[in-house]
């Protein structure tokens, strides 16, 4: 449904965006998972017709957002970084103004406003001055009004920023819930909140495209196996690293009859079973063997600390 | 029709959003105290007997500076946060990218500011029926008073156009109210060029844009169409400029 091609965004020579491309499939909840500053809002903005990119393009089902901003915005709604909502407002008022931008009836408008405060949970609210209102209420606002219209994309900049526990647990289950009608696009830091929203995850930084895919993919990608066995360490590094899908064999702790090993590469559970044929076919004995799923934290260690090496 | 639904919910709350702040306030206090100070001394100016001869009305509408300076002052005043604030809050955000188009955002603003200018023009009716009452209709003559209002309004309209633009231009209010101060009194002092110029082109071409010999001519009671299509091209032409500097984007 979205397709990021090539794009690349400069600010007065600071490159913010280089040459990213990845695709959000239709009804997908998509996570843009970054470090402060990888160009995450950026890359938004430039999706919502905010900011024009330097080069490349952002295609949003065959049409190509700068040339079709009109008909794009109307489609999408988008929760900006920080919430920025007019302070001196009441909540319908703020709601009215929307639902009027939208282009929708006035009854047309009442009904959308009604189900959005009922969707956030904003009834005890609606009365209220925006400018009085607490970080957790000021957020569900900004979604609300996002939701506002029904439209068929939603993007979200930071949504969970500044909630409590208690509110961010909310927040991820509405956004789940919009998945699958709703084709989502969000962004965060935390990544906890990929692993418990979104279905698939794309990883930026320094403006560049580190990763991207499932997040089930993108944390096995990252799986390693621990082993430990009784034998030579030569021995062990020579079978072991002959394995298919290991590349990398890690000494962790050696002692007069055990060494302790971790092998790297493209692993999976059929790795192990390979790693248990191949030491008792070198006549060593096992003691020890786990497939360690690396959690999304690793996963994006390894690849933002990894792109920073390449600068 | 959902043009005029998007410019109206943009109107509306631009207007709201006046009479929220306490500027809207604090403008409409001082623009009754210092027209209501004004009246009451062309009111006892013409009562002289040797005073300037012509009815109350018409020196309130023209004739002085006072009123020029209280014009384009007020129209700084509120036409300064219309843009301006919404890029230095960043809510200009959440309304671009929204399904508007940058006309439709300039219109509405721009109907906004007119209202309200008009609005601080309403409670001064209240001088016209003082002077109704105590002279006779000939006496008061209601044509220049109509001409005054329709002047006062028109050249009202082409100063928030210009002030509008100032807005879009400025991320700073104040240096907006700046600009469009120095743009409006440059533009009314541009007309005082005509004393000294001898070239006839150029002191014909002059008099047509003397806007204070033009509200003069309105407080008398009469109505050039001239002058009226010069404001509205002044109109047309800010809000268009207005609209391209918007759509640049490098301005947010």
């Amino acid at each position: 449904m979205i397709r990021f091609d090539r794009l690349r965004k400069t600010y007065a020579g600071a490159v913010a965006l280089d040459e990213v491309c990845f695709e959000v499939n239709r009804g997908e909840v998509m996570g843009l998972l970054g470090p402060n500053g990888a160009g995450k809002t950026t890359c938004l903005r430039v999706l919502t017709c905010f900011v024009p990119p330097t080069s490349g393009e952002v295609w949003v089902d065959g049409r190509e957002v700068q040339r079709h901003s009109r008909a794009i915005r109307q489609g999408l709604g988008y929760l900006p970084e920080g919430v920025p909502l007019y302070p001196e407002l009441r909540v319908t008022e703020w709601f009215r103004l929307r639902a009027g931008l939208r282009g929708l009836s006035r009854r047309h408008g009442k009904r959308e406003i009604d189900r959005v405060v009922d969707l956030c949970s904003l009834g005890s609210v609606r009365r209220q001055v925006i400018g009085t209102l607490s970080r957790g209420f000021r957020q569900r606002v900004g979604l609300a009004s996002a939701l506002l219209g029904d439209p068929p994309l939603v993007v979200l900049d930071e949504p969970t920023v500044g909630l409590d526990p208690n509110q961010i647990r909310e927040m991820r289950q509405l956004i789940r819930q919009l998945g699958g009608e709703h084709t989502v696009l969000l962004s965060t830091h935390v990544l906890t909140e990929v692993e418990a929203v979104c279905s698939r995850a794309a990883i930026i930084n320094h403006g560049r495209l580190v990763a991207c895919g499932a997040v089930e993919e993108l944390r096995s990608g990252g799986a390693t196996i621990l082993v430990s066995l009784r034998g030579g360490v030569e021995l062990a590094r020579s079978t072991l690293g002959a394995v298919a899908g290991v590349q990398r064999v890690e000494l962790l702790e050696q002692n007069e009859e055990l060494c302790r090993l971790r092998l790297h590469g493209t692993l999976d559970a059929d790795s192990c079973e390979a790693v248990a044929t191949a030491a008792l076919g070198a006549d060593m004995a096992l003691r020890e063997l786990r497939l360690e799923s690396s959690s999304l934290e690793d996963v994006f260690a390894r690849v933002t600390v990894e792109g920073e090496g390449a600068c | 029709m959902n043009v005029l639904r998007r410019v109206a919910a943009l109107m509306r709350r631009e207007l709201a959003s006046y009479f929220f702040s306490p500027l809207a306030w604090v403008v409409l206090t001082l623009f009754l105290l210092v027209q209501g100070y004004s009246f009451y001394i062309y009111v006892q100016l013409v009562n002289r007997p040797d005073g300037p001869h012509g009815a109350v009305m018409q020196y309130f509408f023209g004739g002085t500076f006072l009123y020029w300076l209280f014009v384009i002052f007020i129209v700084s005043v509120i036409t300064m946060r219309l843009v301006a604030e919404e890029r230095r809050s960043g809510t200009v955000e959440s309304l671009m990218t929204a399904p508007v188009s940058e006309a439709e955002v300039v219109l509405g603003k721009y109907l906004a500011a007119l209202l309200f200018y008009a609005f601080l023009w309403l409670p001064t009716l209240v001088y016209v029926v003082i002077v109704a009452s105590l002279v006779s209709p000939v006496q008061l003559g209601w044509g220049p008073v109509v001409a005054g209002y329709l002047g006062t309004i028109g050249v009202g309209s082409a100063c928030i156009a210009v002030g509008l633009l100032a807005s879009v231009l400025c991320r700073n209010q104040i240096v907006a109210a700046v600009l469009s101060f120095t743009i409006l009194s440059l533009l009314l002092l541009l007309g005082a060029l005509e004393l000294f110029v001898t070239r006839p082109l150029l002191r014909s071409l002059l008099e047509q844009v003397n806007l204070f010999e033009q509200m003069d001519e309105f407080a008398r009671g009469i109505v050039d169409s001239r002058r009226l299509v010069l404001y509205l091209s002044l109109v047309v032409f800010c809000l268009a400029a207005a609209t391209k500097a918007l759509e640049a984007k490098k301005w947010r």
